[in-house]
């Protein structure tokens, strides 16, 4: 026994070794011009409940002319796994979470924006679960902050602690479900995803690209699980806010929602998923084209146009039932914004044009 | 009897610590004092805890425990929640039980902070209730805006003459 012992372990040694070099976990935190907020953003990531020599922070300086860089730098003595990348230039949230993917050593990914935090222990709990059920991912809950005001948004799925078919929780199509909370910065991956292709980020996306992406991973993981503890804190009222921006990145969507359906096409249970998307879309062109939404005048001719293009090459009955669901006020909405009928079976709701 | 001394922020508590030298430790003085500790950071969670500062450390000493409004209130932030209705009993028996807190109570406050702190005397119904004022307060004026149910519920209005740096 004790001979078997000794000859074994010049061999385990070096691999345990080996296995502790890579960080538990890998943090992305994309950063342009985010200096009132990335010291808490980091803070928080003080308190997360893994030993910081575990820990790795990508922060990504995305051409930042403010102090981004100088706070990242500041937290080298409480995060000892610190590294930032710099571009001359910035290149887009998505590239940037690219580049630092690239770069990522750690047994699992996060994703951390700059403007936000997370709750001390989030990942620590997210981690434990997701070895405990050995799923691809985990998801956890969002708590949106405007001022002193906070809103839980919970996990779609209900069911915690448990592995789940990531498929199975795109459906049903008049729900919110865990494609409808689809924010990476909630989800924390197994490498083997990373490795798989599935984490990284359509960089022509300049918005909704996390659409695409919580699409792709519901797709093509084969499962995942929603943590019952720990919280993502989502700011909502940050000037200059990708969410807030109401230029013609907005209309990313309608190539966000182009490459969800790409992705249906290509899957063996597209049609099924197919209404899902066509709904999420109409909900999502809705609120942009509403008289509350964020684009006006030109850009929203062209959102309208756009949308008119990409449902002309879906499959029209799908299209002409989920407007049916729509309700009128909705249909409204499109109707008045210069949707066109092309296509679509519903006739009598799009036979009168646009509004004047 | 328990004497809950609420306080915001490092400053606050090392106020709240010179208050119970000025005279709040009188109101209850075989009693447990708890300093209630509450963080206004909008991000609050993302730094470490108030207690782990000095200033912090130091007022402890003072008091028998330190407990935190944010850990009590979970996800709400302490500067948006109103109780209502039945909520507030719900409420009074969870702090009761999280800071385990037995028969009746005195609450007192920072004058300055009067209407962000409402929540816990409406929380607490029953409690005795004082309020100390910083060096730098005004005397007069402290219940401006208060309604005058809980403004007549105040025992005692204690002047802080200094904070020890």
């Amino acid at each position: 026994m004790s001979k078997q012992s000794g000859l074994s372990l010049p061999r385990l040694l070096p691999r345990a070794a080996g296995r502790s070099r890579r960080p538990a976990v890998s943090v992305v935190v994309p950063a342009r011009d985010a200096a009132p907020y990335l010291g808490a953003a980091l803070s928080s990531l003080t308190r997360q409940g893994i030993a910081s020599r575990r820990l790795e922070v990508i922060v990504v300086d995305d051409g930042s002319l403010d102090e981004t860089a100088q706070i990242a730098e500041s937290f080298a003595p409480r995060l000892p796994g610190l590294r930032i990348l710099r571009h001359d230039e910035p290149v887009g949230l998505a590239a940037s979470r690219n580049h630092a993917l690239a770069e990522a050593r750690g047994e699992h990914l996060a994703f951390l924006d700059a403007d936000d935090w997370l709750w001390p222990g989030t990942l620590a709990a997210a981690r434990a679960t997701r070895q405990r059920l050995d799923v691809d991912f985990v998801v956890f809950d969002q708590v949106q902050v405007t001022g002193f005001a906070r809103t839980p948004r919970r996990a779609p799925e209900h069911r915690r602690e448990v592995a789940l078919d990531p498929r199975a929780a795109i459906l049903p199509t008049g729900r919110t479900t865990m494609v409808n909370y689809p924010n990476a910065c909630v989800r924390l991956a197994h490498r083997r995803l990373l490795d798989t292709g599935l984490l990284d980020f359509d960089p022509a996306l300049r918005t909704a690209e996390d659409r695409p992406w919580a699409w792709r991973l519901h797709l093509r993981a084969t499962s995942f699980a929603v943590a019952s503890e720990g919280r993502y804190g989502y700011r909502r009222d940050v000037p200059g806010s990708l969410t807030h921006v109401s230029d013609e990145r907005q209309l990313d969507v309608l190539a966000a929602y182009a490459s969800i359906a790409a992705m249906l096409d290509d899957d063996a249970e597209g049609a099924r998923l197919l209404p899902k998307a066509v709904r999420d879309l109409f909900v999502v062109l809705v609120h942009h084209l509403g008289p509350d939404g964020p684009l006006t005048g030109e850009l929203r001719t062209r959102l309208a146009t756009g949308a008119n293009g990409l449902l002309s090459t879906l499959d029209a009955d799908v299209v002409a039932r989920q407007l049916a669901t729509l309700g009128d006020e909705r249909a409204q909405v499109l109707r008045s914004a210069g949707l066109r009928s092309a296509g679509l079976r519903d006739k009598e709701l799009y036979s009168a044009g646009p509004a004047a | 009897m328990t004497l809950l001394v609420l306080a915001a922020g490092a400053d606050g508590a090392s106020v709240a610590g010179a208050a119970l030298a000025a005279g709040l430790a009188a109101l209850d003085a075989d009693g447990e004092k708890l300093l209630v500790l509450r963080d206004d950071r909008i991000d609050a969670e993302a730094f470490a805890p108030l207690d782990q500062e000095p200033a912090v450390v130091r007022a402890a000493k003072t008091f028998d425990r330190v407990v935190s409004l944010n850990a009590a209130l979970g996800w709400v932030h302490p500067r948006a929640f109103r109780p209502r209705g039945d909520s507030v009993a719900v409420l009074e028996e969870t702090l009761r039980r999280e800071w385990r807190l037995a028969g009746s109570l005195t609450v007192a406050m920072d004058a300055h902070d009067a209407d962000a702190e409402r929540l816990l005397w409406r929380v607490f119904p029953d409690a005795i209730l004082a309020v100390y004022i910083a060096p730098d307060g005004e005397r007069e004026g402290w219940d401006a805006g208060l309604a005058p149910a809980l403004v007549n519920r105040v025992t005692a209005v204690v002047a802080v003459p200094e904070v020890a740096a």
